[in-house]
């Protein structure tokens, strides 16, 4: 038993170590497929210092063979070292990146949550009231965020919310300038800043979990022990989330996982709508600006956390499913 | 002459009876859904072929002043260099469907190819590309696809490259699948018996049954172009030289659309593009449900 689930992780270990030298493969060869040197790309801050640039050069090897150069870069990513942004210089991208993660963890852990347990909840009340108005509103609802922009839907709640009433402050995460006098203060500060772009993710991200639970419930109550249970006279409640559900939350539980890289791409464009200072907001200021060790920088801390969250989700998949333990 | 023309329509037909696109005519009668997709995309379709005739200007041209509100002249008003919104709008449907379309076919394409060559090779073949395609869907979709453009440089071109590159391992897997259940059943294994070439069984039996599995994946897929495009002009690495939805959207953003409340700025390029996802979307499940009964109902 022990056995199966230690070849089910080994396995897993082996993916996630292939996976992370591809993605920093692939930020090795992004700038030797564009026109130009390497150097033109990694050490060209606009006010960088010839001494600097020197410094970068000989750091990354750039006058060196090209195998060298890749042992190189592998050697300076391990240690986080993605080189100097050219927007924030003379700040390094990874003092940077590591400055902004704090509020993408939090915006996007919460709404993500929440969407899940909503999504989840709806879906299954859709399923026992198949075809009602109750469902195909939730259907439509799904659809229609499936269709629609997020940056557009944000940039609707920020006109309506923001600029129209006035119940929601405009841009940022705190308000620039303000001191608090406790905590709370600055909790309650930020909670208000996230009202908006929180509403918008949580929109975005209903759908699917809200699609698939109603489609797989669906299915499950046609099962003998669900219309047994239902036939004993339990609420429905009990029945769907005692016994419809518990079969079904594992096809559940991997396809949140998949859906962990549409959520970080939800990110980018409500943090660019709502000017919120995550990772996301930051890829889209490295890009208008064409800050390169910054786009590259982002990229590969975003790719390498979602590759760790499927990991960790993988972990608690083998842990749920008893046939991953016994194979 | 006229022989290749009756055999090209015999194969016309026969794929339209295995494909049962008369029974489809009469379900589109009846389902609600598909013909509400199918409206809006032939709507579009009408749109982005007559933009020359429908848009009163030219997109590129300065035509009044910057920021003008709606009036006759400019039934959506005027952007910040003096560019009609509306005439913008109309163009903006070729930029999108052409990306939908291309992005949605290069996706397609790559994904059976490698479903393809994964199933019916199978061992060493088999397992290296299953596991590119695990490799390829942890990466996030978005960002990788920002990341190649702000490289490669912002053109249509290059954005439906990139779609292709990311977009193409749920349709390799299900070729895959369907391959491998082929493989097994009994009737390809007659047709070999009966000394059935590879080329043959791949016309008369493979093929037949690929096109409903990819038809409606196809479509789908379309959704996820169109708001790709959209989503990358917006941060700035749309093609310049196309008006596009995304683009409008862009330029609303940056160019202070919403301190002056130019909402006819903001509301209709959003509008466009939830219309034709919705579109692509409602005639994709439809196309799912009918080529798969088992569906019906379900979605």
């Amino acid at each position: 038993m022990a056995d199966g689930i230690g070849r089910f992780i080994a396995k897993r270990i082996v993916f996630l170590t292939i996976t992370f030298f591809i993605i920093i493969t692939i930020n090795f060869i992004l700038p030797h497929m564009m026109p130009g040197t390497p150097a033109d790309y990694l050490a060209r801050g606009p006010s960088m210092s010839t001494k600097e640039r020197m410094r970068l050069i000989k750091e990354f090897g750039l006058d060196k063979p090209l195998w060298e150069q890749y042992v190189l870069y592998i050697k300076n990513v391990l240690r986080g070292n993605f080189g100097l942004s050219y927007k924030y210089y003379p700040r390094s991208v990874m003092d940077v990146i590591m400055e902004r993660m704090p509020y993408t963890v939090f915006l996007l852990g919460i709404s993500y949550t929440v969407a899940t347990i909503i999504g989840i909840i709806l879906g299954a009340y859709a399923a026992w009231k198949r075809n009602s108005k109750f469902d195909l509103t939730l259907v439509g609802l799904a659809f229609t965020t499936r269709s629609m922009p997020i940056f557009w839907l944000g940039m609707l709640f920020l006109y309506i919310f923001g600029v129209k009433l006035g119940w929601f402050p405009l841009s940022g995460a705190l308000t620039p300038g303000e001191h608090y006098a406790s905590f709370w203060g600055m909790l309650r500060d930020l909670l208000r800043h996230s009202v908006l772009p929180m509403t918008v993710i949580i929109l975005f991200l209903i759908g699917p979990p809200l699609l698939l639970t109603r489609s797989l419930v669906a299915d499950a109550l046609t099962e003998a022990y669900v219309r047994a249970s239902m036939a004993k006279g339990l609420p429905p409640r009990t029945v769907l989330f005692k016994h419809a559900l518990r079969p079904v939350s594992l096809p559940l539980s991997t396809y949140t996982a998949i859906l962990l890289g549409y959520v970080v791409g939800g990110a980018v464009f409500t943090e660019t709508v709502f000017d919120w200072p995550g990772v996301g907001r930051l890829i889209y200021e490295a890009v208008m600006r064409r800050d390169y060790p910054l786009i590259q920088g982002a990229f590969f801390i975003i790719a390498v956390s979602v590759l760790l969250a499927n990991f960790i989700v993988d972990l608690i998949y083998a842990y749920l499913d008893p046939r991953v333990r016994l194979q | 002459m006229t022989k290749p023309h009756s055999t090209q329509r015999g194969i016309a037909t026969r794929l339209a009876e295995k494909l049962g696109l008369r029974e489809f005519g009469i379900v589109l009668r009846y389902n609600k859904k598909a013909l509400a997709g199918l409206a809006i995309i032939v709507t579009l379709i009408v749109i982005a072929i007559a933009a020359p005739i429908l848009a009163p200007y030219n997109p590129f041209a300065i035509t009044g002043a910057p920021y003008e509100p709606p009036s006759r002249e400019h039934p959506l008003g005027t952007d910040d260099v003096g560019h009609d919104i509306l005439s913008q709008l109309i163009y903006g449907s070729r930029t999108s469907l052409l990306v939908g379309f291309l992005g949605a076919l290069g996706v397609t394409i790559v994904g059976v190819l490698i479903g393809l060559v994964a199933g019916f090779a199978g061992g060493w073949v088999d397992e290296v590309l299953m596991r590119l395609t695990d490799i390829v869907l942890v990466i996030p979709y978005i960002v990788f696809v920002i990341v190649l453009v702000a490289y490669l440089g912002p053109s249509i071109w290059n954005i439906i490259i990139s779609i292709t590159i990311l977009g193409w391992p749920t349709i390799a897997r299900m070729v895959r699948s369907y391959v491998l259940s082929l493989k097994n059943s009994l009737y390809i294994e007659a047709a070999r018996g009966f000394g059935a070439s590879s080329l043959h069984i791949m016309r008369r039996h493979v093929l037949p049954g690929l096109i409903p599995l990819v038809l409606p994946v196809y479509v789908l897929t379309i959704v996820d172009s169109i708001l790709t495009e959209a989503g990358l002009s917006f941060l700035g690495l749309g093609d310049p030289t196309r008006p596009s939805w995304g683009l409008l959207l862009y330029y609303a953003q940056i160019r202070g659309a919403f301190v002056r409340g130019m909402w006819w700025w903001i509301i209709p390029p959003g509008l466009m593009i939830t219309l034709t996802g919705l579109g692509f979307l409602l005639f994709g499940i439809s196309l799912e449900e009918y080529f798969n009964p088992r569906l019906r109902g379900t979605q």
